[in-house]
């Protein structure tokens, strides 16, 4: 059955085709009787005629399988059929009447054939690309004369605040808009699912739900967006904008919380986590502050050291970024003292806290150093609350939790730096599959793979750009080719 | 003292120092002055710890630009320093063409004009290598079956194959290889090291060296490899014995409690502060100092050398028994060290010098060793301190292709050695010898082009890293040098 279905709509899809082919020996008819109304020109007129009847049933026939998959407009799809039925009559007509010598009639024929062919056609247009492909557009003028007010675009929605954000509305509509309503829409169903409405959505399609509202993290949607590409299953299919993986992961988190229609960020999911990857999905992010020049905050920086026993020192020569470690003061060094870093926080990019009295409440001190790029809080007391802080530490590489009770709970707060590449986890409650799914999941695999090509590229490049001397000296190895030396030389 | 002095004094870290008592308020005041000084070298671009001898009239100058020119990969070394010349084609630089040719006549072309040590005026012939050769890891290095648990690292090391040196006997060759001359009195590379970037402990010296026992060949190294040379004398290696106490006397004798011993040291530290505002020598500032960093190393070294913390899988790993003096205990030892803030951390393991016998020598000696260096890599990794502690592998030349009986003789115009983490590109080789294992060929590294490295990985410009002295500026890499780019991360 489903061959069957699959070999009609393989055939239906060449109607696109096939129907531009009467269009064509229409004019050409039509331009033929104007223009050589009094030669004879009958023998070529009935060879044409003869392949417009027959392209005209083909046209038809592929129309009708194409039709026979579903997933139109129903009433610009009957407009259509019929429509273009009444035109496969007519070019027969057409042949008809000519072979009858009754040209008058012929003549009025061909031309109304020739108007029904324009009006089938736009409908055919409507069918493929949307009832208002043509008319959207258009200027308001215009517009208004064929009875159409003017464009509206809808009210543009403005983002300020993450919390403020409408979920569904304004974070995940627009991705449904950008990339699956233009063939699960109301224009075109594709396996009778639409996105664009919530009702539909949680109706699903013919192959079943799209959203789990129980299980939703096993949801379909999800299911299929993660397939890979070259899955017949995949969404979008190929040729359509694929998904950025930022689209992936808010549609992740949007299933994570229940796929909500209503609501706001705030009202839904008031993790830190969410925030600071919304900020960084709807651009809200803000950058880090540059750092202080060196001559604003020596002073600060002096008086801190000396105060609390750190070593703060710039990275090299004139720099105005700090390293600081706390490594000889470390076994009683603790939150409060650790608050007083505050005026350097901007400069800071390596800090060593490591076997420290820090707790979680001091990695809120930390929060602040958003410039920071190592950080160590081995041997300390920090938990995997307190690992949710360290979110917005955007440029951090270098992070050492080794001999912590972190536990798998910890690792998402992680998993939204972007830069970090360097997780010391040793003698952790960090399980290793927890460990291996985290790296997974922040490796883009294909990436990885387009790198590698390049790279191949480029090194066969370099391969053969210039030219390599080899004199080999030291590999004479019998002592009468020393006496007469021979150069071995290569040349690529 | 007029009472401005005076109060001069007592406001500053040595006069605050004078008149703490407890151990925490100690700890703190010491790390106190130190950040300070760390400061004060970012503010003044002479480093803090060379100011005191560049203020002084009667000292030179200390270098007039901060060596610290970018920001360093590396914080801190530990050189597993193989004394004896470990005979390369046994090891690390696999030689098929060396095996076919095994007891033919070394050819001449080779050896005509060069330095040879013991064979000199002998019949020259080529010895096969005395190991099997395997590739290791995803990198495909190739190593010897002598060292099977480095082998295990061979994806976090680079292996050096081309090293050249300019001296041919082990004295001169040590001296060459630590302190970038033959000329004896030259300051050692861990002494630059702590000059140029200072200590990142207080309560430890930043410069150590460890001599490992056993291994049957007691060759003497000379402390003279590890001394400051002009530098100030507080930049010098610091001894710690393997076996018993690390240090001599660091306990306190009978009947001297902790706060007695304090009110010594800092009568002591006063009287010497009082006569070096008379006289103003570096040495005597060495001294103050000193006497400071050996009553914090009472408490420090005891802790540090003390293994029982150690979980016995620790143990396992790198094959220790105890501080029982051994390469392996030393190894532990070192990445205590360098977990304290330890800047260069240096151990010596004699037993490589292999003349005759060398399939048997290298077999020990590969014993001793094989294990606890490949711990050191493992351990410091999961740890997260390898990304900035660079693990030197090596020793003062390699051995000849050609047979001295069942040994090998010394040879200095190739080698290898091998460096892992500190910002060095792991499981890649570099440079080559020719086809007997004889002349470096390809990317030769220069002893000098060595220290450059890694000072580079420092974060040190090897050309600013001078002291002036008798009318010149002088560097560890002398006016030589090229920094190895291609093996840098």
């Amino acid at each position: 059955m489903t061959i069957l279905a699959d070999l009609n709509t393989f055939i239906g899809r060449f109607h696109p085709l096939v129907v531009h082919l009467p269009i064509g020996l229409l004019v050409a008819l039509a331009l033929t009787g104007v223009c050589f109304r009094r030669a004879n020109v009958k023998a070529p007129e009935r060879l044409l005629l003869g392949l417009l009847a027959a392209s005209c049933i083909a046209a038809a026939v592929f129309g009708w399988l194409l039709a026979s998959g579903g997933g139109y407009n129903d009433d610009i799809l009957s407009r259509h059929r019929w429509m273009g039925i009444g035109v496969a009559v007519g070019c027969a007509a057409c042949l008809v009447l000519h072979f009858a010598n009754r040209f008058k009639t012929y003549g009025l024929v061909l031309a109304a054939t020739l108007l029904g062919v324009g009006l089938v056609g736009h409908d055919g247009g409507s069918l493929t690309h949307g009832s208002d492909y043509l008319t959207r557009y258009m200027p308001n003028g215009l517009r208004s004369l064929i009875g159409l007010g003017p464009r509206v675009e809808p009210p543009p929605i403005v983002i300020t605040t993450v919390a403020d954000t409408a979920v569904y509305d304004a974070i995940v509509y627009p991705i449904f808009e950008n990339n699956c309503i233009s063939c699960h829409g109301p224009e075109k169903s594709r396996g009778n699912l639409r996105m664009d409405t919530h009702e539909a959505v949680l109706a699903g399609g013919r192959e079943g739900p799209l959203v789990l509202v129980d299980n939703p993290s096993a949801s379909p949607l999800l299911t299929r967006i993660h397939l890979p590409p070259d899955d017949e299953e995949h969404m979008p299919p190929p040729g359509k904008t694929p998904l950025t993986s930022e689209q992936k992961k808010v549609l992740e988190w949007w299933m994570q919380v229940g796929a909500p229609f209503e609501g706001t960020v705030a009202q839904i999911d008031t993790t830190l986590n969410t925030e600071v990857m919304l900020e960084q999905y709807l651009g809200l992010a803000e950058p880090a502050p540059e750092p202080q020049p060196l001559a604003a905050i020596a002073e600060d920086a002096k008086r801190i050291a000396d105060e609390l026993g750190l070593r703060i020192e710039p990275v090299a020569e004139s720099k105005n970024i700090l390293e600081v470690t706390a490594q000889n003061v470390a076994s009683f060094f603790d939150d409060d003292q650790l608050r007083q870093l505050d005026p350097l926080a901007a400069n800071i990019v390596e800090l060593n806290l490591a076997n420290t009295k820090v707790t979680d409440q001091g990695l809120e001190t930390v929060a602040q150093m958003t410039n920071l790029r190592r950080l160590w809080l081995n041997g300390t007391q920090v938990t995997d609350a307190g690992l949710s802080h360290l979110s917005r530490l955007r440029e951090l590489r270098y992070l050492n939790l080794y001999g912590t009770v972190v536990t798998d709970a910890g690792l998402p707060s992680l998993a939204v730096l972007p830069h970090l590449s360097q997780l010391y986890l040793w003698q952790t409650q960090v399980s290793p599959e927890a460990a291996t799914a985290f790296v997974e999941s922040s490796v883009d695999r294909a990436q990885l793979e387009a790198w590698r090509q390049e790279i191949a590229a480029k090194q066969k490049l370099i391969e053969e750009a210039g030219t390599r001397i080899d004199l080999g000296r030291g590999v004479a190895l019998d002592p009468q080719t020393k006496a007469d030396p021979q150069p071995e030389t290569n040349a690529h | 003292m007029t009472e401005e002095e005076q109060k001069a004094f007592l406001a500053s870290p040595m006069g605050q120092m004078a008149r703490l008592h407890t151990r925490r308020q100690l700890f703190a005041a010491s790390a106190k002055s130190l950040g300070g000084i760390a400061l004060a070298s970012m503010l003044n671009p002479l480093g803090a710890n060379i100011a005191k001898a560049s203020e002084s009239p009667g000292a030179a100058a200390g270098p007039t630009k901060s060596p610290r020119q970018h920001a360093a990969k590396a914080k801190r070394v530990i050189f597993l320093y193989m004394a004896g010349g470990p005979s390369h084609l046994d090891l690390f630089d696999p030689k098929p063409k060396l095996m076919s040719m095994d007891g033919t006549a070394m050819p001449e072309s080779f050896t005509q004009g060069q330095p040879i040590a013991q064979l000199q005026g002998k019949a020259l012939k080529c010895m096969a290598p005395q190991f099997e050769f395997k590739q290791h890891g995803q990198s495909g290095q190739t190593i010897s079956s002598a060292l099977p648990h480095i082998s295990g690292v061979a994806d976090d090391i680079c292996l050096i194959k081309s090293m050249v040196t300019e001296q041919i006997n082990h004295d001169p060759a040590h001296t060459f290889m630590n302190t970038g001359t033959s000329i004896a009195g030259r300051p050692s590379m861990g002494s630059w090291v702590t000059y140029g970037l200072g200590n990142e402990s207080n309560n430890l010296p930043g410069f150590v060296v460890l001599t490992s026992a056993g291994g049957g060949q007691g060759q003497p190294i000379s402390s003279r490899q590890w001394h400051s040379g002009f530098l100030p004398s507080k930049f010098q290696g610091v001894p710690l014995r393997s076996q018993g106490a690390p240090v001599d006397y660091v306990d306190n004798p009978l009947g001297v409690g902790h706060e007695c011993q304090r009110s010594v040291i800092s009568s002591v530290s006063e009287l010497n502060h009082l006569r070096n505002e008379v006289v103003d020598d570096p040495e005597i500032a060495t001294r103050i100092s000193q006497y400071e960093m050996a009553f914090r190393m009472q408490t420090s070294v005891p802790e540090m050398a003390d293994l029982d913390g150690e979980p016995q899988s620790i143990k396992d790993l790198y094959g220790v028994e105890g501080l029982d003096g051994s390469f392996a205990a030393n190894c532990l030892m070192a990445r205590r060290l360098a977990e304290r803030g330890v800047r260069f951390i240096q151990l010596y393991h004699r037993g490589w010098d292999h003349h005759g016998k060398v399939k048997e020598g290298v077999t020990n000696a590969s014993k001793l060793v094989d294990q606890a260096s490949a711990a050191l890599i493992t351990d410091l990794k999961q740890r997260g301190m390898l990304d900035d502690t660079l693990v030197i592998w090596g020793g003062e030349f390699g051995r000849t292709p050609m047979a001295q009986g069942d040994g090998r003789d010394h040879h200095i115009k190739g080698f290898s050695m091998w460096m892992a983490g500190g910002g060095v590109r792991p499981g890649m080789s570099y440079g080559q010898t020719d086809d007997l294992g004889y002349h470096a060929v390809d990317d030769v590294v220069h002893v000098h082009d060595f220290h450059a490295t890694m000072l580079h990985l420092l974060g040190i410009e090897h050309t600013q890293l001078t002291y002036r002295y008798q009318g010149r500026d002088f560097r560890l890499t002398d006016v030589f040098g090229n920094v190895l780019n291609d093996i840098l991360v």
